[in-house]
């Protein structure tokens, strides 16, 4: 038997001369180090000693990794069956927005404010349409979004209860994930919100103290950076719960940009030990022309994600704990192209984008006369990811992570962006550097071959 | 019922019935053999969702060097490892 290496690898050369291997189809488990090797080497003289013998356990774990498959396996057959089981899986995931209120005033929001608190009605329209399809699927996944979802803890209290009994009664999985402001977010909120199989969370902290204050205001102006930090802090020391995971994400503009390493440091120094907390970083941007028109000088031109991870390599500052989702088999491909997806804003409007759920071209279905609700399974379709959609994707080694549709919303032309640019995911370009910051920050297995 | 002097069979079924709640469906058939607990757990969010409801049921805490995928590939195997668990909390 003979094999070769995987069109999905991405071979990183380091400053300490040693080679990382990743495989995008296995994901961050591939992730291997060669010491004292580089591209040429691994090329010229381990490849071909690989592609002819079998058996050692050097080989296996290298086949193991996907960094080598069989000779005559058709890498493009196994893509297609991971973009099935990615788009068409059977796990139901409702984003339900219990309200569009929010106590923040952020700068870049995109939202209008406009609807209010779900209603009772809308509410029990969900229920009702769980009841009536969980039997079409292993799993109903809840994603609470908002607004801020917190503000309305009744409506996430009452779905809940009422959601977690459906699944029960149905012997179904039911997992639950939140995006939310983390004002409110302490450890007895925390703790309530376990009870609701809530175990992972999104907040957005914006860099330091006056640049986040500068962002992310309250209403009234206030800022929010104390409490939202004293809250993390309360979780870290009095939530014992280990499987609760805590991403900070930071969208970065000018002066976060500019003030990055000590936001590093304040990071690290109060998260980093601390593995359900994880960081995301993110670049600001002028999210559906609705930034506040002062504050667009503020927005960086130009994507500087790659420039950031030179920087912080370069001053030997790595983020402990980095969220590595853009690694992941499937990992950058949206929600909104999954077939089984349904965004359900607090007026009971059915959509597929939390971007564009206020865009009435974007609408896919309705609460009914009936308090049923009705997805419009044409609009379904033009929605769900197509895997034909970049013609690279054969021999792109990040294919399996973006599954050659990350953004539908980009392709139906619902985002005003250059569509060829935003092919593909703007991650890719960063994919080697990430790799070194996470070898630096948890080392990658080594191989002696 | 009390976690005292439970045997490996008590424990197969108590666990088979704990994740029954949260909608994987195994049959008794199924356990007195071994079965893959792997093929019936999709992603990261729902393994966790397991292991959240196996520490409940049993009122254990998995150490974190068997928090691992692989861990379930053997019902059998996975049972063991709660009944030392239980047996370690009751000494």
């Amino acid at each position: 038997m003979s094999w070769k290496e995987s069109t999905y690898n991405l071979k990183v050369e380091t400053e300490e001369g040693d080679l990382l291997l990743y495989n995008s189809y296995v994901g961050s488990k591939s992730c291997v180090k060669i010491k004292n090797c580089d591209v040429n080497k691994f090329n010229e003289s381990i490849l071909p000693m690989l592609q002819t013998s079998g058996g050692t356990k050097e080989h296996q774990m290298l086949l193991n990794k996907g960094i080598i498959v069989a000779q005559d396996e058709d890498e493009y057959e196994k893509l297609k069956l991971l973009y099935l089981n990615v788009v068409a899986s059977n796990t139901l995931t409702l984003v339900i927005l219990p309200t569009e209120q929010c106590n923040f005033r952020c700068k870049y929001c995109y939202e209008s404010f406009e609807n209010k608190k779900m209603t009772k009605e809308t509410q029990d329209a969900i229920l009702r349409y769980v009841k009536a399809n969980i039997s079409r699927y292993t799993t109903l996944n809840v994603m609470w979004f908002g607004g801020e979802p917190l503000v309305a803890m009744d409506v996430i209290e009452y779905l809940s209860k009422e959601l977690m009994a459906i699944c029960k009664l149905n012997r179904k999985k039911y997992t639950a994930q939140m995006t939310t402001n983390g004002y409110f977010l302490n450890s007895e909120m925390i703790k309530k919100l376990i009870d609701y199989n809530v175990l992972s969370y999104q907040i957005t902290v914006d860099g330091l103290k006056e640049n986040h204050d500068l962002q992310r205001p309250l209403v009234n102006g206030a800022g929010t950076f104390d409490v939202i930090m004293n809250n993390l802090i309360d979780i870290k020391n009095n939530c014992t719960n280990r499987f609760v995971s805590i991403l900070i994400r930071t969208n970065i503009t000018k002066e976060i940009y500019d003030n990055i390493e000590a936001f590093v440091d304040f990071i690290n120094d109060n998260f980093g030990e601390d593995g359900r907390f994880n960081v995301s970083i993110h670049q600001a941007g002028n999210w559906l022309n609705r930034t506040d028109s002062e504050f667009q000088e503020n927005l960086l031109k130009e994507s500087i994600l790659r420039q950031i991870y030179e920087r912080l390599l370069s001053k030997n500052k790595i983020i402990k704990n980095m969220l590595h989702n853009e690694i992941e088999p499937g990992g950058v491909m949206c929600y909104s192209s999954y077939k089984n997806t349904l965004v359900i804003s607090s007026n009971g409007s059915i959509h597929r984008c939390t971007l564009l759920f206020q865009d009435k071209q974007c609408k896919i279905g309705s609460i009914n006369d009936k308090g049923a609700i009705i997805v419009d399974n044409y609009q379904v379709s033009r929605w769900i990811g197509d895997i034909t959609y970049c013609a690279n994707q054969k021999d792109c080694y990040y294919a399996p992570c973006c599954l050659g549709d990350h953004c539908p919303a980009t392709r139906l032309g619902l985002i005003e962006c250059d569509k060829e640019k935003y092919k593909c995911p703007v991650t890719k370009n960063s994919i080697d550097l990430l790799l070194k910051m996470l070898d630096k920050s948890h080392p990658f297995e080594e191989i002696c071959v | 019922m009390s976690n005292n002097q439970l045997t490996i069979n008590d424990i197969k079924e108590r666990l088979r019935q704990a994740i029954e709640e949260i909608g994987i469906v195994i049959s008794i058939e199924d356990i007195s053999e071994d079965i893959d607990l792997r093929e019936y757990i999709e992603d990261s969010m729902q393994f966790i969702s397991t292991i959240v409801q196996i520490e409940k049921t049993f009122t254990i805490e998995f150490p974190d060097e068997i928090l691992h995928f692989d861990t379930l590939m053997s019902y059998n195997a996975f049972s063991n490892i709660i009944l030392e668990l239980v047996e370690k909390n009751a000494e």
